[in-house]
């Protein structure tokens, strides 16, 4: 391959950095595509279906993975993880490091871009929910992860399961005052596939309010709450207590102004998205901006530029949804290769 | 975040002081002169001089919860009483969650708004005293803790496997920052529970609130409080609590008084005795047991001491 070819880094195989390395591809520069896991796909391959059109991720990360590979241009690193980086006469010098064999080898690249995506918050800071505490209260993707058992066959059938959102989000006592965003919709479709596969469940969702901001969005929620029945209860639980093997849940209907009290088999919290905690340290290497919370900030007036040579997308700037994610990383590219034509 | 949420106790209270002022509570010396006396025993016997002054009046909390007057009032007597500690160049411990409530907030008001403190200063000043914010609050609770393995050294009556459900009580947890333990769900009374010899009950309410706040005084609502504590009693009992402790004697009125009601309204028979956690810990560690004042307790504590202190002396 010719070596003047510019080259880019993309740090993070989720939908963001995948699609930024696509787009830099096909327009007929290099892209390096450096991911921590075995496989691409980030945060979106543990999920199951989508919001707002039911679509199974695995599909979409399908394609992605096949046009990836089917691209000359692109170089993908699967559990790899970046060592070092600075930045090193006209872009970078970074050490990449395979996680398996422990072999490190060194690149050059003329621009990065940040796509590390999100963690969920530890939601065991809420003492009162018993995360980690009761085995069966669980955050979201935990909760991705039963939806696949189940959906594959596994075989214990939930009576009852109970969501909370905002669990940490919007809570400044724990130190998030922001909204994630993201919360609300994908419980809506954790608890609409739990109508799906179990109709008999009861199924609840404890909101403080539902934040459907997006096409389809808003008639996705009413669709689950409506057609499928998931009773949304306004309030923020109290209180989760082991009952016989099983949980309680105790909380207030502010909409009806009573306390109530439910019994279910699982509590699943929509935990706090919060930045992965190495991202702060990585942008530091690259000259790139990071917020209080430790996510990437942008550059004034731009929306996906963090620093000199140096672009993010996808979770890592802010909580985002599988459409956000690509049309970041599709930004991002765009940018770059803007970026290296006029230079 | 500025202020941390949880705060081990060797980072609360660095340095074991050797004398310390303790702020009586009124519930606490009137319903049960026994936790007073429990909690001077113990501090004794853990190396550390207790001081009081007679000129302590009430922190005066509950009367401001009930807005029995305005809480300016409050403010001023809060201004004096730490005045008075301040002029012995002391921290303060208390030994009732109210106390402990009032004085943090009420002292985080003052030393937060020049206006109120000057105001409340101006007004103990007639008497000769002026706050200044010397003083920090604790909880003897925090103490306790601090000082397990002293405690754990000195136990001379072990528990013997006794069920000790805990209750911690709203107006500490509910501080929420700077506490020794997560407010959702502490385990610290346990820990010493068990390091005493006895056997922790994690009931399913144990966190329930002790309904003081409509049990007792001008606020009672007995149709609220008992179905309420209907609900603590039998789920303490069907967890086979057979001991109670609080670090509160709000709490413990409410819970120990009010037994004998919940039995008339409902045809049961809880005899789930309620004491201090001071109390317990003082049994422990061989207070005789005449000086901890069990007399004062409805719920009887006959089993238990037959149990724990056979011989009733040290």
């Amino acid at each position: 391959m010719d070596d003047r070819v510019k080259k880019v880094l993309v740090i993070g195989g989720g939908p963001a950095g995948m699609e930024a390395a696509l787009k830099i591809g096909q327009a007929g520069f290099r892209a390096v595509l450096v991911e921590r896991e075995p496989d691409l796909g980030g945060t979106l391959r543990k999920l199951v279906s989508s919001f707002p059109r039911w679509e199974n991720p695995a599909d979409l990360v399908g394609v992605k993975v096949q046009m990836l590979e089917g691209n000359r241009n692109i170089e993908r690193l699967t559990s790899t993880a970046v060592l070092t980086a600075e930045r090193f006469e006209r872009g970078f010098r970074v050490t990449l490091k395979h996680l398996n064999n422990g072999g490190s080898r060194e690149i050059r690249a003329d621009a990065v871009i940040l796509a590390t995506g999100f963690d969920l918050m530890d939601a065991s800071v809420y003492g009162e929910y018993g995360y980690g505490i009761y085995p069966n209260v669980i955050n979201s993707l935990e909760f991705e992860d039963r939806l696949r058992g189940w959906k594959e066959g596994a075989e214990s059938i939930p009576k009852g399961i109970a969501f909370f959102k905002c669990v940490g989000s919007r809570d400044r006592s724990k130190g998030f005052p922001y909204c994630s965003k993201i919360c609300c919709m994908y419980t809506a479709k954790q608890a609409g596939l739990v109508k799906d596969l179990f109709p008999g469940a009861k199924v609840y969702v404890f909101y403080m309010d539902y934040r459907a901001a997006g096409k389809g969005y808003e008639e996705f929620v009413r669709d689950v709450i409506e057609k499928k029945h998931v009773r949304y209860v306004r309030g923020r639980p109290a209180k989760v207590l082991p009952e016989k093997g099983r949980l309680l849940v105790r909380a207030e209907d502010t909409l009806m102004g009573i306390p109530v009290e439910v019994v279910v088999d699982t509590v699943v919290l929509a935990s706090a998205v919060v930045p992965r905690a190495d991202t702060r340290a990585l942008a530091k290497m690259l000259g790139a901006l990071t917020d209080e919370y430790g996510f990437i900030e942008p550059l004034p007036y731009t929306a996906v530029r963090s620093g000199e040579r140096v672009f993010f997308a996808g979770g890592c700037g802010f909580a985002c949804e599988t459409q956000g994610a690509l049309q970041q990383g599709a930004a991002a590219a765009a940018e770059v290769i803007a970026f290296f034509n006029k230079s | 975040m500025q202020v941390k949420r949880v705060v081990q106790p060797e980072n609360k209270i660095p340095e074991v002081p050797q004398s310390v002022f303790l702020f009586r509570s009124c519930t606490g010396s009137l319903e049960y002169p026994g936790t007073e006396n429990a909690v001077r025993e113990t501090l004794r016997i853990l190396g550390i001089e207790a001081v009081m002054d007679p000129d302590q009046t009430c922190c005066s909390g509950y009367l401001l919860t009930c807005s029995a007057h305005k809480p300016e009032v409050s403010l001023a007597v809060t201004a004096r009483n730490l005045a008075l500690v301040e002029q012995k160049n002391l921290d303060t411990y208390t030994f009732c969650n109210g106390c402990y409530g009032y004085l943090s907030e009420l002292s985080h008001i003052l030393l937060h708004n020049p206006a109120y403190l000057s105001m409340a200063n101006d007004l103990v000043a007639r008497w000769g005293y002026r706050y200044e914010g010397r003083t920090k609050i604790f909880h003897v609770q925090e103490m306790w803790y601090r000082l397990r393995e002293r405690i754990a050294g000195k136990i001379v009556r072990p528990l013997k496997g006794l069920r000790v459900g805990v209750h911690y009580g709203c107006h500490y947890l509910a501080k929420q920052y700077g506490i020794l333990d997560d407010g959702g769900y502490p385990t610290f009374h346990e820990e010493l529970i068990e390091l005493m010899g006895g056997t922790p009950v994690f009931y399913k309410e144990r966190q329930l609130c002790c309904g003081y706040a409509v049990g007792r005084g001008f606020t009672h609502r007995e149709e609220i409080v008992q179905p309420h504590l209907y609900k603590k009693f039998r789920s303490a009992r069907e967890a086979g609590v057979e001991l109670m402790t609080t670090v509160c004697p709000g709490c413990n009125v409410a819970l120990d008084r009010e037994q004998p009601n919940l039995n008339r309204r409902y045809g049961e028979d809880f005899r789930i005795a309620v004491i201090d956690l001071a109390q317990l810990i003082a049994l422990a560690i061989g207070v005789l047991v005449q000086k901890l004042g069990f007399e004062a307790n409805t719920m009887p504590l006959d089993d238990i001491l037959k149990k724990i202190a056979p011989e009733k002396g040290s």
